[in-house]
Order: C-alpha cells, then sequence, then structure tokens
C-alpha cells in the first residue's frame, strides 16, 4: 500500500519532468512561493527587502515612469511600486494555498465520508455539495464579504465557506473507486473501524489525485481574490495588494497607464504558472 | 431516463439553489453586526430615527427571526428588495430593471463573440494538432483565462480606446441620442425594432471593447474542452470506421467528430456563463457601462447592503436560468439521454 502510493507518485513525477510547459509552470510558482516566503520572512523579523519602504510617500517623484531607480515607476503618493508589488506577494499567495487547502481537507472529509457511509447520509452530504457547487462563487463571496466586512482574513474566509464542493465530489468518486480494492476490503473485515481505515488507507490513496487538482485550483482561487481586492473588498490603505491596486491606480490611466497594468501582469502571470503546472501533473497522472 | 424527467429534476434543482441564495443572503442581512436598521439605511439612520423606526416597522426588523424570514420571501416574491441608500432610496427593484437589460446585452454580445472564437479556435487547435499553430492557440487562451477580466478590459481601453481612439472608452451610447421606446427592455433590440439606427450603431460601438474583454477570459474554456474532446473522439473506433468506409476526411471531421465533441463543449457552457456574468462586475465598471455590475461595485462603494443583495439575487437567478438552459440544451443534443 505504501509503496503503491510512493510508486504512483513517482511515476508522476518522471512523466511531469518531460513536459516542457510544466516545468515553466514549475518554475513560475516556485519563483512566487519562494518570494512569499523570504517576504512573509523578512516582514517578521522587521527586515526590509524591498528597494524602498512600500508604505512610506514621497520615495520619489509621483507619477514617475518605470525608471532605473524605481524599476516599476511611481504612485501618484510617490510610493515605488515594485516594493509595493514584492510587498503583496505573500498575501495573494498564501490566500491561494490556504483557501485551496481548507478546502482539500473539507472535501476530502465529506466526499470520502459521503461514499463509505452511503445510503441517507451520502444522498444528504451530496445533494448539499450540488447546492453550493451550484452558487456563484464571486457574487456569494462578495455578499459574505459586505456582511463580514472588508480585511483580508475575511476575504478568506469567505472564499472558504464556498470553495469545498468540487474537491467533496471529487473525493467522493476517488473514494468509491479504492473503496472496493482489497486491502481496504480486508481492512473492513479485519474489523478495522471507518474512521481508521478512512485515515490509514483512503486519505493516502486519494490525495495525489486532489492535490493535482489543488494545483490547478490555487491560480483560481489567486484570480477570484484578485477581483474581490479590485473591488476594494480586502486590504486597507496604505497596504498594497495586487488587485488592490489595479483597482486605485485605474484613476491614472491617461498619465501613467503601467500603475495598473504592471499588477495585473503579474496576477496574470502567477495563474499561467499555476495553471501550467496544474496541467502537467494532471497529464502525468493521467497518461499512467 | 427519459428526458421530461430529466429537465423536471433539474428545474426542481433550480429552484432549490434559489431558495438557498435567498436564505443565504437572509442570513447574511440579518447578521451586520447589533443594529439591523442601521446597516440597511447607512448614515441616514442615526439622522433620522423616525424615519429609521418607520423602516423597520415596515420591513418588520424589529420582529423574532422566523417571522423576519416570512416577510423576507413574502417582499421577494412580491419584487420589493428594499430601498437603495446609493440611490437616494430608490428601490431597489427599480434600479436593477434599468440595470439589468444593459447587462444581458454586454452578456449576450460576449457570448456571441466567446462561442465563435472559442469553437473555431477549439477547431483549429485539433487540426493542427502538436503543430505551431496548436501550440499558439494553446498559448492564448491560456493567458486568456488566467488574466483577470479587469486586466484585460483594462489593456482594451488603453490600447483601443486611449491609444488609437477606435472605440469610445466608455457608457451604453452616445447620451446626445434619444433612447428608443421600450419595447422589450433591451435598448439595443429596440432601437433596431424602432428603426433607430443610429443608437443601434453608437450601443454597438461601445458594447464591442466590454464584450470583448469578457470572451477573451472566457472563450478559453471551451476551446479547451472542445480541442480535447475532439482529440479524444478522433481516435475513437467509429471514426476508424468512417474513415475504412471512404468518407472524406472533412466530413469526418465536421459531421462525425465534431457534432459529438460538441456534446462536451454544451456541458461546459454553464460554467462559461457564470464567468461571463460575474465578470460583467469588473468589465462594467472599468468600461463605465451603465449594467448591473457597476450598480454593484457602487453599492460595494457606498456600503449600500440593499443594492448588493438584491443585485446578488438577480445574478444568482440569472446565472440559475442560464445553468438550466444549458441543462435542457444538454438533453437536447445528447442522443444516450434523448433515445435512452
Amino acid at each position: 500500500m505504501n509503496s503503491g502510493v510512493g510508486q504512483r507518485a513517482r511515476d508522476t513525477l518522471r512523466l511531469f519532468r518531460r513536459s516542457k510547459e510544466a516545468q515553466i509552470g514549475g518554475v513560475i510558482v516556485c519563483g512566487f512561493l519562494l518570494l512569499a516566503v523570504i517576504v512573509a520572512v523578512s516582514t517578521l523579523l522587521g527586515i526590509q527587502i524591498t528597494p524602498y519602504d512600500p508604505i512610506q510617500q514621497n520615495v520619489g517623484p509621483a507619477l514617475a515612469p518605470p525608471s532605473l531607480s524605481h524599476l516599476m515607476g511611481t504612485d501618484i503618493n510617490g510610493r515605488d511600486v515594485l516594493s509595493r508589488i514584492i510587498i503583496s506577494t505573500p498575501n495573494d499567495v498564501g490566500i491561494g494555498l490556504a483557501v485551496v487547502g481548507v478546502a482539500l481537507a473539507v472535501g476530502l472529509i465529506i466526499g470520502s465520508v459521503a461514499a463509505f457511509r452511503g445510503g441517507l447520509l451520502d444522498e444528504a452530504l451530496m445533494r448539499f455539495t450540488d447546492v453550493i457547487f451550484a452558487l456563484p462563487v464571486l457574487v456569494i463571496a462578495m455578499a459574505i464579504a459586505v456582511s463580514l466586512g472588508p480585511g483580508v482574513s475575511n476575504m478568506m474566509i469567505a472564499l472558504m465557506i464556498i470553495w469545498w464542493p468540487p474537491y467533496a465530489r471529487l473525493a467522493r468518486g476517488e473514494a468509491l473507486r479504492v473503496s472496493h480494492q482489497n486491502y481496504i476490503e480486508a481492512a473492513r473485515l479485519s474489523g478495522m473501524s471507518t474512521a481508521k481505515i478512512l485515515f490509514k488507507h483512503v486519505f493516502r490513496a486519494i490525495l495525489v489525485t486532489m492535490l493535482v487538482y489543488a494545483t490547478l485550483d490555487i491560480g483560481t482561487v489567486i484570480l477570484l481574490y484578485s477581483g474581490l481586492s479590485y473591488l476594494g473588498l480586502s486590504v486597507r490603505p496604505p497596504q498594497p495588494d495586487w488587485g488592490e491596486m489595479v483597482g486605485s491606480y485605474q484613476d491614472y490611466l491617461i498619465t501613467a497607464p503601467w500603475l495598473s497594468v504592471i499588477p495585473g501582469f503579474i496576477i496574470a502571470v502567477g495563474v499561467v504558472g499555476f495553471s501550467l503546472l496544474g496541467d502537467g501533473f494532471r497529464e502525468a497522472l493521467e497518461a499512467r | 431516463m427519459n428526458v421530461f424527467r430529466y429537465v423536471l429534476r433539474r428545474i426542481v434543482f433550480g429552484i432549490v439553489v434559489l431558495v438557498a441564495v435567498v436564505t443565504m443572503t437572509f442570513v447574511l442581512s440579518r447578521s451586520f453586526g447589533s443594529n439591523t436598521v442601521a446597516a440597511w439605511l447607512g448614515k441616514s439612520a442615526s439622522i433620522h430615527p423616525e424615519l429609521a423606526a418607520l423602516y423597520a416597522e415596515k420591513y418588520h426588523l424589529n420582529d423574532p427571526i422566523p417571522v423576519q424570514y416570512y416577510y423576507y420571501i413574502l417582499n421577494l416574491l412580491q419584487g420589493n428588495l428594499g430601498l437603495s441608500p446609493s440611490r437616494g432610496f430608490q428601490p431597489v427593484v427599480e434600479v436593477i430593471s434599468i440595470t439589468l437589460p444593459f447587462t444581458l446585452q454586454l452578456a449576450f454580445f460576449a457570448f456571441v463573440i466567446s462561442v465563435i472564437l472559442g469553437i473555431s479556435l477549439g477547431v483549429l487547435s485539433a487540426q493542427y494538432h502538436h503543430k505551431p499553430l496548436d501550440t499558439s492557440i494553446r498559448a492564448f487562451y491560456l493567458a486568456g483565462y488566467s488574466s483577470p477580466p479587469f486586466f484585460v478590459a483594462l489593456i482594451l481601453l488603453i490600447v483601443f480606446a486611449l491609444i488609437f481612439r477606435m472605440f469610445p472608452s466608455g457608457g451604453a451610447f452616445d447620451v446626445a441620442l434619444t433612447p428608443p421606446t421600450v419595447v422589450t427592455g433591451l435598448p439595443m433590440l429596440d432601437s433596431l425594432i424602432e428603426g433607430n439606427v443610429s443608437y443601434f450603431v453608437s450601443s454597438l460601438r461601445h458594447v464591442i471593447l466590454p464584450s470583448l474583454a469578457l470572451a477573451l477570459v472566457t472563450f478559453g474554456v471551451l476551446t479547451r474542452v472542445l480541442r480535447s474532446s475532439l482529440l479524444e473522439v478522433m481516435h475513437s473506433n467509429y471514426i476508424r470506421t468512417a474513415r475504412a468506409k471512404g468518407v472524406d476526411e472533412n466530413t469526418v471531421f465536421f459531421k462525425h467528430a465534431l457534432r459529438n465533441a460538441m456534446i462536451s463543449v454544451v456541458t461546459i457552457s454553464s460554467l462559461m456563463v457564470t464567468w461571463l456574468i460575474t465578470g460583467t462586475i469588473f468589465v462594467e465598471n472599468i468600461f463605465a457601462y451603465p449594467g448591473m455590475g457597476q450598480y454593484l461595485v457602487a453599492s460595494l462603494a457606498a456600503q449600500d447592503y440593499p443594492g448588493v443583495l438584491g443585485v446578488t439575487m438577480v445574478f444568482a437567478l440569472v446565472i440559475v436560468i442560464s445553468n438550466l438552459a444549458a441543462d435542457i440544451l444538454y438533453a437536447v443534443v445528447d442522443p444516450q439521454l434523448r433515445l435512452g
């Protein structure tokens, strides 16, 4: 069993290495993750790694175009845009990881319990999942956001509440697939409790598939979160965030179009990275 | 399962989803902290306490929760979504009836562009599998669906409206023109009926950039699904049989393969519609297009709760209806469901 999962993961990785697109995605994702960790750690330690203080005003002239001293230019308050973009990385990447992580855990439990218990509980859990799944995510997230009030953690909670249904569906299908395999039957016959079977065998067996889906999904969460942030529902000024920057710099489209374009482009690059990586994993998993 | 029962089940499911949305918005609307009335009326609640009392009375905001829920549903069924503080306390329903047609217009054009782009690129991509054209198409749709709608909209706005000045940068029509008399409620359709060509042309020029922006972030879903299902179908036995019979390659591709691959496109189209509808929120905001999305953004900024929740429900309704339409279409095109 253990070697089975290990073998699966190894096979997937081997096929993955053949795909150039997946590798590009991997490089982008690793870059973003690394930057996020470095920024988060340095913020905790109180070390400034950005070229300028991202909050400090008038570190340069207002609305200066990109130059050597300010690689991405400056905003209306003379703040360095590059520094503001760098400092926002842990926020956007972190929310992607956190929302997907929670969705995966919740979905894993709901889906596999539904599959293993069956009957009325299965029916009830899956119909509930269907209904939540059919809700328009962005709009509901906004409604939740409005009642909780704006803020990074509130946006995260709003997304977590509605993000798990596809994971529950996936987990149920996968759990049903493994539930008829011999080692599970054997565990059941040996008198192991359902909870123990789930934790010891099922979660392990279906985790690879779930993780592949999750990788593909992180980009979508970042995309959606950037939308909420763009609408001003996330960080409070003067804290920067990619989506928020596009939104608030939109007023200077004629005089300084790069201000909005650059953070928007950064979001797109990050999402492309996760999509390529996730696609690579998925193809490798399917090809096996 | 026969088609009728299938459709009936989908309708019941749609209603359940709507009830869930309504319940959710109700719970949210009652959880704005201690004072619901203050939250609903904004600043004016403290300035005009007598107005606040009247409002609480009218919407039964001081009654027990189940009673409130009853009146909430009753109000909804009567088309009463409350008053919108950000619009001078105009009824939310009125604001929505003015803005919804514009959003539908925009979504319609975006849908048409998206389907044309999505299907033609999907076909090309499959026909030129692993050739440079396929690779560039894949890069194009990946960039499209990975980009936030507001980013694509801004790029189009900067390039085609601000730099080249080919299209207007905002609005839904030239304000100097007289709008058509209301027949269907959709201004562009009405102007066609009335023969008001200048209004129609002006509307068309205003709708192109926003709908193109929306289409660019959504067509990729179609292209991707169509491409992969075409590639799968082309390797199936019945295609090999058709080829073996000597059917020419174009007939094989368009008559046998494409028709079957389209089933998966119909399945995914409901997802596409959801993206389109929610995308209007950003695109309308950037192009100052006077639709429901722009009203939602303005309501968010002004903490106009009735506005936000009203638009949320109408968006949900539109999405449920379009998903239902996609399900019914699916029943029509999939022979397994039709004949089985």
